[in-house]
């Protein structure tokens, strides 16, 4: 068997056998159904676009994210089990590899339960197909970038806690970068650097339905660049 | 195996790619759109304004809240404006702002946005509310205002013309020449002249006056008092490389009379400067099945009372020429009593504007009162056809002496409050784009609107009955479903694990 394959499945069992990946999906649908139906008030608004349903996911990816992410390397140093991951006949990259494709299938799964939500309003208007597969993609890529950073900041954690912490709170920070912009009056190019890091700034198009490849390549890189980061953390962890 | 310093090398350079790769894809970029109608791709011509813009622009939306939860039209146009921004590499600044929570509604109105009335239904309560909808563009000193803007389909088009006479300060100017000399643009012309000075400056010339060279296209509007004098003065014009619609119909109606009678209209300057271009209106009125309706005022018992008619005298143009770039965009056009024409074939005329082949004329002597309808058709088994209602000279390529021949000198008239003729408009600033040799302002299409609301299900009932059971299943049932897996999953892994010792006892015994 391919060795992330063995890894993600190990990584998957382990997910499913805890009560985190119960409770994040749990809270991850529930939240995100009683914001669109409840707050927002999808219905009363009487605008067929399920952009407010995935307006609020950014923001609860700030939590359930890191929420996933925390255990994948802290818990193995609590537990001493890293050492021992470290010497098996797997490259950093894989294991760093199968970790995260595991954390991205539970998230996947998470997201094929919310399939429900436009399949039980569609019959109500005339929802643009191409906005809901845009609003998909971008919130998995979104996702990509969230879990590739709360694995980073766990490989560089001895504490689950404080990797949930650092994780939120980083994601946070570039998820809403482009406030900056707004409240303050910065120079053009300096706003643009600015929008052009935020998160949620490239997320707005999605939400529409447009792939704008600015985003795309954005959100691939840091996702790349945390998980090349979190493969070097690991070397450097084996050497010292 | 590499050593230490090799590796802090390979990552730091490796990061260094992965930066320059996220800052190359910020400057070359494309956005694939996703919609159904292409609603979010701007057209090439926008796309090239906002590129080319050397200075930032900021671009306000003063929105009300009230109004854009009403409205959802509003938000087609709140992304429309965020992909000028996107498409701008950061020299348009886009805001949308809810003027009543941001105290400015004072400053905007006299900006020129226009507060608008509407009637809310708020927890059974029945009032009025007054919202904005307007925007204020600011491009250096200049400033722009779209008093309202609440239709997607022509928001572009509105938006990318106004940024676009700010950035270039210029604003294209149309000469009006009335050929009644009673006549005001301000009084019988109050509707067009209103819309087309959005995007023109009209300025109205008087007779004998020689053509400005500056204006760029002339509108020549009925001919009855045009002197020879005049017409040589246009022909002038004309062989300068001028562009010139007619608009000349040759039936006078009288609008005072109660049958609304009609005359010939006698040979004019105008009719022989037009032959001389290839054109001669015909001294009769083209009739359709495609029509309109009139309101008529009747004697009945107890005084008058008015009725709505309709009217084959007032045609509604549905026969147009796709390939020419005035009628390409074609939203509708109704013409009042138009007078066919006829076209040297021997000249470069094409056809913009044709009658539906179930067209008849009415000839001299004419019966034009609305409340004879069967002697309306007096002529039509002799005479049913299709008739040229527009013709424009001048080749699409040629960039001198563009002429366009519409049969019928009231279309931009106030006659077209009546119909609720807008679309006459619409065409008049196409014909005036294309007369200004302004064929950036004509590829903007006409955007498609999507139908955004819920409103597939009519009866409330049923739609209430659709929500509760999305409601049901998203919120209640798919998340108690995931809990209850976990508990099964659980409960039969804690079985495994407490069978396994009594497994492993009976085995030690």
């Amino acid at each position: 068997m391919n060795p992330i394959a063995v890894i993600v499945r190990k990584e998957l069992h382990s997910y499913f056998n805890s009560a985190v990946a119960y409770i994040v999906v749990t809270l991850f649908l529930a939240l995100t159904s009683v914001w669109f139906f409840a707050v927002y008030r999808f219905a009363a608004r009487d605008f067929a676009s399920l952009r407010g349903y995935f307006a609020v996911m950014p923001f609860l990816f700030v939590v359930l994210l890191p929420a996933i992410s925390m255990r994948s390397w802290a818990e193995e140093h609590t537990s001493g089990t890293a050492e021992l991951l470290l010497t098996m006949p797997f490259s950093e990259l894989q294991l760093v590899l199968g970790k995260f494709l595991a954390a991205l299938l539970l998230v996947i799964i998470m997201l094929a339960l919310t399939v429900t939500v436009p399949l039980t309003v569609v019959p109500l208007g005339r929802f643009e197909t191409g906005e809901i597969v845009g609003q998909y993609v971008g919130t998995l890529l979104l996702a990509c970038v969230g879990i590739s950073l709360g694995q980073f900041v766990s490989s560089l954690s001895r504490n689950q806690i404080s990797a949930f912490l650092i994780s939120a709170l980083v994601l946070l920070l570039i998820t809403l970068l482009h406030v900056v912009t707004a409240v303050a009056h910065l120079p053009r190019g300096a706003a643009a650097v600015i929008n052009h890091l935020s998160l949620l700034h490239h997320y707005h198009a999605f939400e529409r339905g447009l792939i704008d490849s600015r985003a795309v390549v954005y959100y691939l890189l840091l996702s790349v660049g945390f998980l090349y980061l979190n493969a070097k953390t690991l070397l450097l962890r084996k050497w010292s | 195996m590499m050593r230490r310093p090799q590796h802090v090398v390979t990552l730091l350079l490796t990061l260094l790619v992965l930066v320059l790769t996220g800052l190359n894809s910020a400057f070359y970029f494309v956005r694939l759109d996703l919609t159904e109608q292409r609603v979010y791709s701007l057209s090439a011509v926008s796309r090239a304004l906002v590129r080319e813009i050397p200075d930032s622009a900021r671009i306000t939306f003063y929105l009300s809240d009230r109004l854009r939860t009403q409205a959802v039209e509003t938000e087609q146009i709140v992304d429309l404006l965020y992909e000028y921004a996107a498409h701008s590499r950061g020299t348009i600044d886009v805001e949308v702002v809810d003027p009543g929570a941001a105290g400015v509604t004072a400053e905007i109105e006299q900006l020129g946005v226009i507060p608008q009335q509407i009637q809310l239904i708020e927890q059974d309560q029945q009032s009025v509310a007054t919202v904005y909808t307007g925007i204020v563009i600011e491009y250096l000193d200049r400033t722009h205002t779209l008093p309202v803007v609440i239709d997607p389909r022509v928001f572009e088009y509105e938006l990318t013309i106004a940024l676009r006479n700010l950035v270039r300060d210029h604003t294209p100017q149309i000469g009006i020449l009335l050929g009644r000399a009673d006549e005001a643009l301000e009084r019988e012309y109050q509707l067009s002249a209103s819309r087309l000075s959005r995007r023109f400056t009209l300025r109205r010339l008087a007779a004998a006056e020689p053509i400005p060279p500056d204006i760029d296209a002339l509108f020549v509007i009925g001919g009855r008092d045009l002197t020879a004098a005049d017409t040589a003065l246009i022909n002038d014009y004309l062989s300068r490389g001028g562009s010139a619609l007619f608009a000349v119909d040759g039936v006078k109606v009288d609008l005072e009379t109660a049958n609304l009678a009609a005359a010939p209209a006698p040979r004019r300057p105008v009719d022989g400067l037009l032959e001389e271009h290839g054109v001669r209106v015909r001294r009769e009125i083209v009739l359709d099945e495609y029509h309109r309706s009139i309101p008529v005022a009747r004697a009945g018992g107890a005084g008058t009372f008015q009725s709505i008619e309709p009217y084959p005298a007032w045609v509604s143009v549905v026969n147009y020429n796709s390939d020419h770039p005035v009628s390409a965009r074609f939203t509708g056009l109704d013409l009042y009593w138009p007078s066919p024409l006829d076209l040297d074939p021997a000249l470069d005329f094409e056809i913009l504007l044709q009658s539906s082949s179930r067209a008849w004329l009415m000839q001299e002597p004419y019966i034009t009162s609305p409340l004879q309808p069967a002697a309306l058709q007096r002529d039509a088994a002799e005479t049913r056809g299709r008739y040229v209602l527009a013709a424009a000279g001048g080749s699409q390529n040629q960039d001198r002496g563009r002429i366009v021949v519409v049969g019928d000198s009231d279309f931009l008239s106030n006659l077209l409050q009546y119909t609720n003729s807008v679309h006459n408009v619409d065409f008049a600033e196409n014909l005036a784009a294309w007369l200004a040799l302004d064929d950036e302002l004509l590829s903007l299409r006409t955007r498609a609107a999507r139908d955004v609301r819920l409103n597939r299900i009519e009866d409330p009932a049923a739609r209430r009955r659709v929500v509760g059971f999305a409601q049901l299943v998203n919120v209640y049932l798919i998340p108690l479903a995931v809990v209850f897996y976990g508990l099964v999953r659980y409960l039969r892994r804690r079985s495994r694990v407490h069978a396994k010792p009594r497994t492993e006892r009976s085995t030690t015994a």
